[in-house]
């Protein structure tokens, strides 16, 4: 069953142009000495052209125009990329590469490298000297909003422009 | 299916639809409502159906024109919308995916050695009977079919379509293909046994 199985898929493959010139060889001179293959090789091609005869389904006779009635309706819509600015996809990648750098780059500068071989361990943990008081209180707390919200603005204001410059270019055309 | 009757290639085409000439779009949608709608056929099997999402697939195609990159076929890029629809249609409709093993539609024949006898029955008479034997397997067996033989799709960009790998391809046409042989040689068997007993 599986070399019947196997056959007819060689033969297919064959068929359709996808074995390579080696394997084309094998199957051609299969062909000319087993009568086994060559009559597969025959049903497999009557059922290839029976299948490249088949018809497509007629739509019915209206179908064009209810599409075009349809379409009249909508715009085409602005291609993905034109909205999607890559500078700000960039940009928030940048920020945070050098927040992930600047982060390791302390971590190092803190591991005591010099450490004597007595120590049990070959890398000690370094111990952060961080003063978070003195970083995150509350008026970095609202600098970091107002940051947030004047970038947000700024964000609306791009996106609104943009929307009436294509309104004025749309009404001139 | 670069274009035959106007002069003008589908890229052609959508290039002067993108500069405003909606009414071009006609052409794309007459040029390609048998592939589409014999696709959505396949997976509904009710033409109610398939004219609603033969006329979604155009309409959203229509939307996302912007998008379209010249780089891959208009048609392939048409028929993965319309594969994603017709999925989305039969989740949304909850219609039960109905095996074409419904057997009862067709009278089986106990000669099961009949060889392909095909060549006996007219040439109009032999693609309705393709077509017949299409609608009895699975919607995905048919639309692989489909996409394969009429809608002029290379494995490459079946693969593309379905979002599979090519070689995923590969095996469901040939499993599809021999499912449907077995269906014609049942199905020609008993068509040649009631020709010849005329």
């Amino acid at each position: 069953m599986d070399q019947e199985k196997n056959m007819e898929l060689l033969l297919w493959e064959y068929i359709d142009g996808q074995l390579s010139g080696e394997e084309k060889i094998r199957v051609e001179q299969l062909l000319h000495q087993d009568a086994e293959w060559k009559k597969t090789f025959f049903e497999i091609k009557e059922m290839n052209a029976l299948l490249m005869s088949s018809e497509t389904e007629q739509p019915s006779m209206r179908f064009s125009k209810n599409v075009m009635d349809e379409i009249a309706r909508y715009k085409i819509a602005p291609a993905t990329k034109s909205y999607v600015n890559k500078k700000i996809v960039f940009g928030i990648a940048g920020f945070f590469l050098v927040l992930i750098a600047g982060f390791l780059i302390y971590l190092f500068t803190q591991i005591d490298f010099s450490a004597s071989s007595s120590t049990p361990m070959p890398v000690e943990l370094p111990e952060l000297k961080l003063d978070w008081k003195k970083w995150i209180n509350s008026t970095s707390v609202q600098l970091f909003l107002m940051a947030d919200i004047v970038f947000g603005l700024m964000l609306l204001d791009r996106f609104l422009t943009k929307r009436k410059n294509a309104a004025i270019n749309k009404l001139q055309h | 299916m670069q274009d035959m009757q106007n002069g003008q290639t589908d890229n052609e085409l959508i290039r002067v639809v993108l500069s405003g000439d909606h009414q071009a779009y006609k052409t794309l949608v007459e040029r390609y409502q048998h592939y589409i709608f014999t696709l959505a056929m396949r997976l509904t099997g009710s033409r109610e159906d398939s004219e609603e999402i033969a006329q979604d697939v155009f309409v959203k195609a229509f939307r996302s024109l912007a998008d379209f990159k010249f780089t891959a076929k208009f048609s392939t890029w048409l028929y993965t919308i319309a594969h994603n629809t017709g999925i989305t249609h039969l989740r949304k409709k909850k219609l039960s995916i109905q095996s074409l093993d419904q057997e009862g539609t067709f009278i089986q024949v106990e000669n099961q050695e009949s060889d392909f006898k095909a060549n006996q029955i007219e040439e109009k008479h032999r693609r309705q009977m393709v077509n017949k034997a299409i609608e009895l397997l699975s919607p995905e067996d048919a639309q692989i079919i489909t996409l394969f033989y009429k809608g002029e799709q290379t494995l490459e960009e079946i693969a593309r379509i379905l979002a599979v790998e090519p070689n995923t391809v590969k095996v469901r046409l040939f499993r599809a293909r021999q499912r449907l042989k077995e269906k014609m040689e049942r199905y020609f068997a008993e068509e040649v046994k009631s020709l010849t007993s005329m």
